[in-house]
């Protein structure tokens, strides 16, 4: 009988350890799985997921037994940001989301993502870190720390239209030399003299148009005018009278002078895309760089159809805009985030440190003509032979990152509001800085005037 | 046992009603009480919500609340009468011809709503593309800003003009059940075509058009998904109601507090609506 018992204890332990042996060695072998969320809107910038995608096959070929989900969403960013606010208080967030700057602060205030200044500014890093265009850290950061490893720029820019230019009797190289930058005719005030020319010798039905809708274009504008979003010393809003006194001032001017439409904003995306590729206005203030990409896939010409590269280069081109301060281009950051509820933060980063290597940031460029991130990037030989991408580059010199602000949203809605009131003539200038000081006291907390 | 079955069958209507409504409503009252944003998570803020809508601190307020009576009244007026002289019609005409009038004026009802809106978009487009425009211009006239000349109209049309299929149906049922002696007999006693319609069919119709006008009612109160398509609400929040300022302040701004305290508004304006139907519609059963 003791013998018996002494036996079955033997096995029994013997089992035990087998069996924790056993599961030590499953748990070396257990997959890691990420999620990732990515977003377009729309098809174009699919190279967000599928650079997620071949940065984890080229951590698989490392040896990582890694298992990777990523979602691509062409949908708008409310509802992209709204399944992410659900899956994250129901515990089922992705582990790292693709988003725009905007957010960040809100996200970051809200403790929904990481702060990575712990990888970024490792010192194994540091190569990488330097290598990002100046400026674009600082749109992924919020109070002090950095929430986002920069992707693109979506470049806002200004298009205008070579082919009526030379109508009014301009030479190539006197229009160079107009829209460079450094030139000192280079000025708002050329562009009206230039729209209200075309417009007078009917080679365009309008001077200017811009875009529809609460959209990043309201920002541009009190940029152009010197305006600030965000007190640097406390982190509030701040509504900058004076700028948009003179962004209101400006549209007025431009309406009254019968060189931008006053309903602007009911015109359709359509027709808005259609008047810039046919060359019905000579200056579309409302776009960003991408839309070269844009115009190229989609048939907004109605005799030309898609335009091609060669077209685009002949008949269109895009600059800075005229700030009076000096030229300026305002850039939107796509950033990595990783979500504070992950479980692999370190995978996490390592994967999207290998996304947006030069190589896959030149793919992604190429793909959706927006700005690259990294300096390197001008390096590759796949861009080097992108001549409307140097371009791109070359006027993200007069950078100037989009604010920051858990109100933003709210901000650029009271702007597009009173904006449409002024260009259709429902509000004078007075009453719609009134508005925009009333509404803000009202809807955004600690609001500063100036 | 006996006593039970009546509540037995009426469970799963009150679970669905419990399901659906009480409980998304007791929520959105909780919500409106605090300050939650994005995260979905919130602080208490008491009736701070409450008290930033009626002080008219949101100086948008006011504008909304107008706009939501100028929508309801026009919407309403128009889904109500077209749908029930568009009924008198058909049932007059009777047969197959009535029946394809009907289905002809069923077609807007048909129509996917992101198509409907498009019909309308087009039509009312700003520049020498649209319809409006096109033919204006054909006649040699200048095209006109007509969405932002005219946004509340033309939302109040394309919501109305979709109204009336429904109503159109219901009534001319309605109308169908009136006994034929009774319509001869007042034409015999000399009435009127406009007389019979007010003095004998209304009256007999009457049960089924108060249920239309407060089902409508309701309807334009809470819906918004055409206005959005079509003028956005603008410009300047000149065609925005309740309804629509209550989902941008929700789910564009994300400030679900304040947008829940609207929603709450919005909910109560339903009630007191109903309440004030069945005194002004008589609609109180005798025993």
């Amino acid at each position: 009988m003791k013998k018996t018992l002494i036996l079955l204890v033997v096995f029994l332990f013997t089992a035990l350890i087998i069996f924790a042996a056993g599961e030590q060695e499953e748990a070396k072998k257990a997959p890691v799985s990420l999620k990732a969320m990515t977003i377009g809107p729309g098809p174009v910038p699919v190279t967000r997921a599928r650079n997620l995608e071949t940065a984890a096959e080229q951590l698989r070929a490392e040896g990582l037994d890694l298992d990777l989900e990523v979602t691509f969403s062409t949908q708008k960013f409310g509802p992209y940001r709204t399944s992410f606010s659900l899956a994250f208080s129901s515990g089922a967030a992705a582990d790292i989301l693709s988003e725009d700057q905007d957010i960040i602060p809100e996200y970051a205030e809200e403790e929904m993502i990481l702060s990575l200044d712990s990888y970024v500014k490792a010192s194994g890093w540091q190569a990488n870190y330097r290598d990002f265009l100046p400026g674009l850290w600082d749109a992924v950061t919020w109070k002090g720390k950095i929430y986002g490893v920069p992707i693109e720029g979506v470049v806002n820019c200004l298009y205008y239209r070579k082919d009526v230019l030379r109508k009014l009797g301009m030479s190539d190289a006197e229009i160079e030399r107009t829209f460079s930058p450094e030139s000192k005719d280079f000025t708002l005030e050329k562009l009206v003299e230039l729209a209200k020319k075309a417009k007078d010798a009917g080679l365009v039905e309008w001077g200017f148009t811009h875009r529809k809708g609460a959209g990043d274009y309201w920002f541009n504008t009190v940029m152009i005018f010197g305006g600030e979003f965000v007190d640097k010393a406390t982190g509030n809003m701040v509504i900058d009278t004076v700028a948009l006194r003179k962004d209101f001032e400006f549209h007025k001017m431009l309406v009254d002078d019968g060189l931008l439409p006053p309903d602007m904003g009911s015109w359709d995306w359509s027709v808005i895309h259609k008047y810039s590729v046919e060359g019905r206005t000579l200056f579309w203030i409302g776009g960003h760089s991408g839309q070269w990409k844009e115009y190229q896939d989609k048939a907004y010409h109605e005799k030309l159809g898609k335009l091609s590269e060669e077209y685009l280069q002949d008949n269109m081109g895009i600059a800075p805009f005229p700030g009076i301060n000096g030229p300026v281009t305002p850039v939107k950051v796509h950033a990595y985030t990783i979500v504070s509820t992950t479980k692999n933060p370190d995978i996490s980063f390592d994967l999207i440190s290998r996304a947006v290597s030069p190589e896959r940031l030149s793919l992604h460029s190429i793909t959706t003509f927006r700005g690259p991130t990294r300096k390197s990037v001008a390096d590759q030989a796949d861009f080097k032979t992108q001549k409307y991408l140097s371009k791109v580059m070359e006027i993200m010199k007069y950078s100037r990152a989009f604010p920051k602000h858990p109100s933003l949203g709210t901000y650029k809605s009271m702007i597009f509001e009173a904006m449409s009131g002024i260009e259709t003539g429902r509000l004078t200038v007075d009453k719609a800085v009134e508005f925009m000081v009333a509404k803000a006291k009202a809807d955004i907390p600690g609001v500063i005037i100036r | 046992m006996k006593k039970l079955i009546p509540y037995i069958f009426i469970l799963p209507l009150i679970l669905l009603i419990l399901l659906f409504y009480i409980i998304p409503a007791v929520s959105t009252f909780y919500i409106s009480l605090t300050d939650m944003g994005r995260s979905l998570k919130g602080d208490f803020v008491g009736l701070k919500n409450f008290t930033r809508m009626f002080s008219l601190e949101d100086p948008v307020i006011g504008r909304v609340l107008l706009n939501t009576i100028f929508y309801l009244a026009g919407a309403l007026a128009i889904t109500i009468i077209g749908g029930l002289l568009l009924a008198n019609a058909t049932a007059s005409l009777g047969g197959a011809m009535g029946a394809f009038f009907r289905l002809v004026w069923f077609l807007p009802r048909a129509t996917p709503p992101v198509v409907w809106a498009f019909l309308w978009i087009w039509a009312f487009n700003p520049t020498q593309f649209g319809l409006l425009n096109m033919i204006l211009s054909r006649i040699g006239l200048p095209g006109r800003g007509w969405i932002s000349l005219y946004p509340m109209l033309i939302v109040i049309l394309a919501n109305g003009i979709l109204g009336i299929p429904y109503t159109m149906t219901i009534l001319s049922a309605a109308i169908g059940n009136i006994p034929y002696e009774i319509i001869e007999a007042s034409r015999i006693d000399g009435a009127s075509g406009w007389q019979i319609i007010i003095k004998i069919k209304i009256p007999l119709i009457w049960w089924p058009l108060s249920f239309l006008t407060i089902w409508h009612t309701l309807s334009f109160l809470t819906t918004f998904q055409y206005i959005m398509m079509i003028t956005g609400g603008g410009p300047f929040y000149a065609s925005t109601p309740l309804a629509l300022y209550t989902y941008n302040k929700a789910f564009q701004n994300m400030e679900l507090g304040y947008g829940s305290a609207l929603a709450m508004v919005l909910i109560v304006l339903s009630m007191v609506i109903i309440l004030g139907f069945r005194q002004i519609l008589g609609l109180k059963r005798e025993a």
